[in-house]
């Protein structure tokens, strides 16, 4: 299973590759939003894991831009930030196409039972 | 009709006279003095000229006479019987027949002549032998001039002289006094002279040919001796009068002198006396005088000096009567004048007077005719135009005054002393004194004594250029109140175009300011909060960042940690190793929990929690809770109590309960002791709220700390060696959330016995 892992947190990124590569899956990291828009309308990616806060383009804007554009979306994409999210805020992640959304306080085991 | 007499009836009078009198003052002086001149230039011609023949005929009269002696005196008869007489005796008949002779002829010769009053006749030795008057002494006349004269062979003619003995006249009056003069001719014979023939000659009784003739009704003439003694006047040719003896004298009319004018004329030659001067009767006169020729008599005119000036007498009567007609007329043509031109003027004068002090209510006769009337006429509706626009100055006036009164500006009238001299109402209000009060003190004492200098270079200012507009002042009221104003100047000048004061205006803008202040305090406030604001959104954006930047390297920590205590690793690690792992993890989660916490305790202060209210099932949840606990409460040895009962839903933001309740436990599990530790947790239902208690055995907290705990970032031991940890953000992170749900929270603690926490929420079943 492919996992698209967007994030700019280079260090995040590469601790979660090496677990999510124990736990048997094939990880691939990003390390903007616009660079994760351009890897998911290129190649097929079967989980997204998308940080808010990026910079060139945001969560948020990833999400707009593969809403409807990528023909073969990824079965889910799991939000994982650092940013405490209000009612509103879960509300419109939510609708623009996240299957998940996770703090990051919360462990790596949690997120692979979110992923999977 | 009443005359005022004023200035200008007199100036009127004066210009009329020299207009009038002058001129025919100077004309007729002119007039007189060629009449007098021409006048007594005639006057003293005809006096001479009729003067010189009186005197050549009354000559010409005695030498008659003379010419009648020498016809005697060369009678051949008388030459004989005066031979005869001569040469014979005295007693002898040829001696006597000779005398009665002589007697006859000389008989005939008197009656012949009536002025010769007697003939004498003598020898050469001056005996007389012969007299037709035998009264006649027998006087020799040897030392007599007339005598001496005949015997030289001339004819002799003695002075006048009187005759000193009664002698009948022309008219056959006798006289004692008679003027008579003796003629003496030589008798000359074979042998030369014989003897000498003396006729006594009356002079007073000349021919009437030898007076003067002047066409003078009052000319008087006479004949006089140089001894002053009349000899003949016409006066007298018909009289008897004794004649007076005649005294010529002349009083000088400057001086009074008295001047003889005989002797005058003998020292001087000056024949003629036109001055004037008294004569013989009394009279003034003027007269000339004329030395007879060959005699020792003078010849006389007069006339009458008033008949002689008659002419310029007149002129000087028609002059003065003239002048006086003149002036009786000026005086009438002033006073007509005066009272047709003058009066009127003077009226109107007065009038103008009355005008010009302001006195507008006068009545102008305007009567009349001519430019008198026209002039009132004029000033009349000059005085109507004036009461006109005085009326209409009296409206405006009163228009501005009232403005001026009844302004809500405030106005003030000063002089150039900066002393007031009016104010309106709203300026005595404004600065509570009454009017009567401020009127008479200096600007100054009402200017805020901060802007006294400023006031004074101001005014110094307007007295030069005269300008002062929206000037900003500070002024002081009675009660100290200070308001700025802004002042602006209404100059008045005199008629001289001098500045005398002003009216000021003084607009008060302290609204201004106050509103002025008001939009400052407003901007302030818009800037703290925008600052505010903006802060906020750095306290969001600090949030954001450090929940962000915070957690974001617990990740890799924590992930490390979970990949070391994997199942894949999990053989790899000695016990003691995956110990250490797992201390990583959860003091990790620690920091995970003391993040929430900041940024929970932070969202609260910001409003920015929003509590999702709902019925919740308290009992689930603090069952739920329970669970979660129970092996900590183990591991820590305390008494952990569950003392719900049934508890009906209450109405409130899960999550935040959850907080609520784990922050008060965690929070107790901080301070109850060691060993036989106990947490109760529990609630009571009461009157539609749902009261929850955390109760403990702990240190409990003193009755001033109880007051405080509920502050943030307050710490119940602040010791340097606190024995407890924490941010001290639990306590307060409580009460927000209760509040925010609109509950209480409150404690009951006792020092050394414990603490309880009650928090009470809404139940809506």
């Amino acid at each position: 299973m492919k996992i698209l892992i967007i994030d700019d947190d280079h260090e995040t990124c590469n601790v979660l590759e090496q677990y999510l590569k124990l736990q048997g899956y094939y990880p691939t990291s990003v390390y903007d939003g616009k660079r994760g828009i351009d890897e998911i309308k290129s190649n097929h990616y079967d989980r997204v894991i998308l940080d808010m806060s990026m910079p060139k383009a945001s969560g948020i804007d990833v999400l707009n831009e593969i809403k409807d554009a990528v023909p073969e979306k990824p079965e889910k994409i799991v939000v994982y930030s650092a940013v405490p999210f209000s009612k509103e805020d879960e509300n419109l992640i939510m609708s623009k196409g996240a299957s998940a959304l996770l703090s990051k306080k919360v462990g790596f085991p949690q997120l692979v039972q979110a992923l999977v | 009709m009443i005359l005022n007499f004023s200035s200008y009836h007199f100036k009127i009078l004066a210009l009329a006279l020299c207009l009038g009198i002058v001129p025919t003052s100077v004309l007729g002086g002119i007039l007189i003095f060629d009449n007098l001149n021409s006048n007594t230039s005639k006057l003293e011609n005809e006096l001479v000229l009729s003067t010189t023949n009186a005197a050549n005929g009354y000559s010409e009269w005695i030498f008659e006479h003379v010419r009648q002696l020498e016809g005697i005196s060369s009678d051949k008869q008388l030459i004989s019987e005066t031979n005869h007489m001569i040469n014979s005796d005295e007693n002898s008949p040829e001696h006597f027949f000779a005398n009665f002779n002589l007697e006859t002829k000389i008989g005939s010769e008197l009656e012949k002549n009536p002025n010769f009053l007697e003939i004498l006749i003598c020898d050469t030795d001056g005996n007389v032998f012969f007299t037709s008057d035998i009264s006649l002494p027998n006087v020799s006349q040897k030392n007599e001039s007339h005598f001496q004269n005949a015997l030289s062979g001339k004819i002799g003619i003695s002075d006048v002289f009187l005759a000193n003995k009664s002698l009948k006249n022309k008219f056959g009056v006798y006289e004692n006094n008679l003027p008579t003069m003796l003629i003496s001719s030589p008798i000359i014979g074979d042998v030369g002279i014989i003897g000498v023939l003396t006729a006594r000659v009356d002079l007073s009784s000349p021919s009437s040919f030898s007076f003067a003739e002047l066409d003078y009704r009052s000319v008087d003439s006479y004949v006089v001796n140089d001894e002053n003694y009349f000899v003949a006047t016409p006066k007298f040719l018909e009289t008897e009068l004794q004649k007076p003896e005649l005294k010529l004298l002349a009083s000088n009319p400057l001086s009074g002198e008295i001047i003889d004018i005989i002797q005058n004329y003998n020292d001087k030659g000056t024949n003629v006396n036109l001055i004037g001067y008294s004569n013989y009767n009394g009279d003034e006169v003027i007269g000339s005088i004329f030395p007879i020729e060959g005699t020792d008599m003078l010849y006389v005119v007069e006339i009458n000096k008033n008949e002689a000036f008659i002419d310029i007498i007149q002129l000087q009567i028609f002059l003065y009567s003239s002048i006086g007609v003149l002036f009786s007329l000026i005086v009438s043509i002033s006073l007509y004048f005066t009272s047709n031109l003058v009066t009127p003027i003077k009226k109107l004068k007065d009038v103008t007077h009355k005008v010009t002090e302001g006195n507008l209510d006068v009545v102008i006769d305007t009567k009349g005719k001519g430019e008198i009337h026209d002039l009132s006429d004029s000033f009349s509706s000059m005085v109507s135009s004036l009461k006109e626009s005085r009326s209409l100055q009296a409206q405006a006036e009163s228009k501005y005054r009232n403005l001026y009164e009844k302004s809500p500006a405030l106005h003030r009238t000063v002089n150039t002393e900066g002393i007031i001299l009016d104010c309106n109402e709203s300026y005595a209000k404004r600065f509570g004194i009454p009017k009567n009060e401020i009127v008479g003190t200096s600007i100054f004492e009402h200017v805020s004594p901060e802007h006294t200098e400023y006031m004074k270079s101001v005014f110094e200012d307007w007295k030069n250029s005269g300008n002062v507009f929206d000037t900003e002042i500070w002024f002081k009221t009675k009660d100290g109140e200070k308001f700025p104003g802004l002042i602006s100047v209404n100059n008045l000048y005199d008629t001289n175009g001098k500045l005398i004061g002003s009216n000021t205006l003084i607009q008060d803008i302290s609204d201004f300011y106050k509103t002025l202040e008001a939009q400052e305090e407003r901007k302030n406030v818009e800037q703290e909060m925008q600052q505010v604001k903006h802060l906020n959104k750095q306290k969001d954006e600090f949030l954001s960042i450090v929940s962000h930047e915070l957690r974001t390297p617990l990740i890799p920590i924590k992930g490390n940690c979970e990949i070391l205590l994997d199942k894949n690793f999990a053989d790899q690690l000695t016990d003691d190793q995956r110990k250490f792992v797992e201390s990583i993890v959860s003091n990790s989660k620690r920091l995970d929990v003391l993040i929430d916490k900041i940024l929970l305790a932070q969202k609260l202060d910001l409003n920015k929690y929003q509590f999702s209210m709902s019925d919740v099932n308290a009992t689930n949840l603090i069952n739920d809770i329970f669970q979660s606990y129970n092996s900590l409460m183990k591991q820590k040895n305390i008494q952990f109590v569950n003392s719900i009962k049934d508890i009906p839903k209450v109405f409130c933001d899960e999550n935040a309960l959850h907080e609520v309740l784990t922050n008060l436990i965690n929070n107790a599990t901080e301070f109850v002791p060691p060993e036989n530790g106990m947490i109760e947790v529990g609630a009571n239902t009461k009157d539609g709220m749902v009261e929850f208690f955390v109760k403990d055995n702990g240190i409990g907290i003193s009755k001033e700390k109880q007051e405080r705990i509920f502050d943030k970032f307050y710490q119940l031991d602040s010791t340097h060696t606190r024995t407890h940890g924490g941010l001290g953000l639990g306590l307060a992170i409580c009460q927000k959330l209760v509040k925010g749900m609109d509950g209480n929270i409150r404690v009951m603690s006792e020092e050394g016995k414990g603490t309880t926490f009650y928090f009470s929420l809404r139940s809506n079943v």
